[in-house]
């Protein structure tokens, strides 16, 4: 799961870089990478460790306004292990503007008409346009996303004294009691789950998608 | 009376022609983008059938005698004073009128290719087509690369 994490950031940028650079042939191949670690993310959500489990994290809009208004600002507050109520809402709202991000480019088609996802022959031309349309736009919403995402891993390492990045990478969270995740789900199992993702991908473009 | 009377007719023509001097910029740069969003789309729809490996050649055939008849119909489209400064949402740039050779040049290519592609698609020679498809495509994006406006 912390590798997806890091995997995540690196096809991102991997995206960015070609999508802005007209690689499309390069963009294609990583978002369809991207497809797959969401695919596997959202698996993992209902299967996966404890604390990667939506049921763990993802609160109601109450507990996330407690939250912030009693925990967040508390020096003394004590740490979550796993994510916290308001940090719960921005994995999921990351996550699904991943997906509709992947879903959109399946259907984009450049202005010239020849670049284009592998499901634009489902659609009409405009219908593609503004899929291209959407897709540059949402992007920069993803960027404003990462952008909080990272002033808050920052807010935390100055203010409240957590070193979260050094969880993300070991799974350990001093002063939770915590080593690893409690229930911790076998790294083979999320090999399968990775393999099926990538494999249901591949398979739905070869044989669904035109490219 | 003659002489009046042609002035009445100058008036009435100087008139008129500022008159629908506004509207004909903004109608004219309307029906362009209704143009290039149909060559955008008969386009789509051939590479779509070339992309499927078992093109459908009446589609194809169809598509490429649209593009052809509107790459045509699109040299008409780009009069003098219909470029960013009529006032209308347009993404065509001054560049077009100030490198006018240059875009002359891009616009015969875009017609010659279309017409190689509705040749090669009348002939229903596969490789032909996609080679003429690639052609056009290349002129497509150096064109609008130069003298349309980035999104």
């Amino acid at each position: 799961m912390r590798l997806v994490h890091w995997a995540l950031v690196l096809d991102i940028a991997a995206l960015w870089w070609t999508g802005t650079e007209r690689l499309l042939d390069w963009h294609r191949l990583a978002g369809y990478a991207m497809a797959a670690l969401v695919l596997f993310r959202l698996a993992w959500g209902f299967v996966g460790s404890d604390t990667a489990r939506f049921a763990s994290f993802v609160q109601g809009p109450r507990r996330a306004y407690a939250y912030l208004r009693d925990e967040l600002f508390d020096r003394h507050a004590p740490p979550h292990f796993g994510h916290n109520p308001l940090g719960g809402w921005s994995v999921a709202a990351m996550l699904g503007l991943l997906a509709t991000q992947v879903a959109l480019g399946t259907l984009a088609v450049d202005v010239d008409g020849i670049e284009s996802g592998p499901f634009s022959y489902l659609v009409e031309f405009d219908t593609g346009r503004a899929a291209a349309e959407w897709h540059h736009l949402l992007f920069n919403v993803l960027l404003g996303l990462i952008a909080l995402h990272i002033v808050a891993v920052v807010f935390y390492a100055t203010y409240r004294r957590h070193n979260l990045v050094a969880t993300m990478v070991t799974g350990s969270r001093p002063g939770t009691g915590h080593e690893l995740s409690d229930r911790f789900v076998s790294v083979w199992v999320a090999l399968a789950i990775m393999l099926l993702s990538a494999g249901l991908v591949w398979a739905s473009v070869k044989y669904l998608g035109q490219v | 009376m003659k002489f009046l009377g042609n002035i009445a007719g100058a008036v009435i023509v100087l008139t008129a022609g500022a008159a629908t001097a506004a509207p004909t910029a903004s109608g004219l740069i309307g029906a362009r983008k209704a143009n290039f969003k149909e060559i955008g789309g008969a386009f789509k729809a051939i590479n779509d059938e070339i992309k499927s490996g078992a093109p459908d050649l009446n589609a194809v055939r169809s598509a490429s005698r649209e593009l052809s008849t509107r790459a045509t119909a699109s040299l008409k489209y780009f009069p003098k004073g219909s470029g960013p400064q009529a006032g209308v949402k347009t993404r065509a740039k001054a560049a077009i009128w100030a490198q006018g050779a240059d875009f002359a040049a891009l616009q015969k290519q875009f017609v010659g290719q279309a017409n190689a592609l509705n040749a090669a698609a009348a002939s229903g020679n596969v490789p032909g087509m996609t080679a003429a498809r690639n052609a056009l495509g290349a002129t497509c994006k150096s064109c609008h690369d130069k003298f349309r406006e980035a999104e």
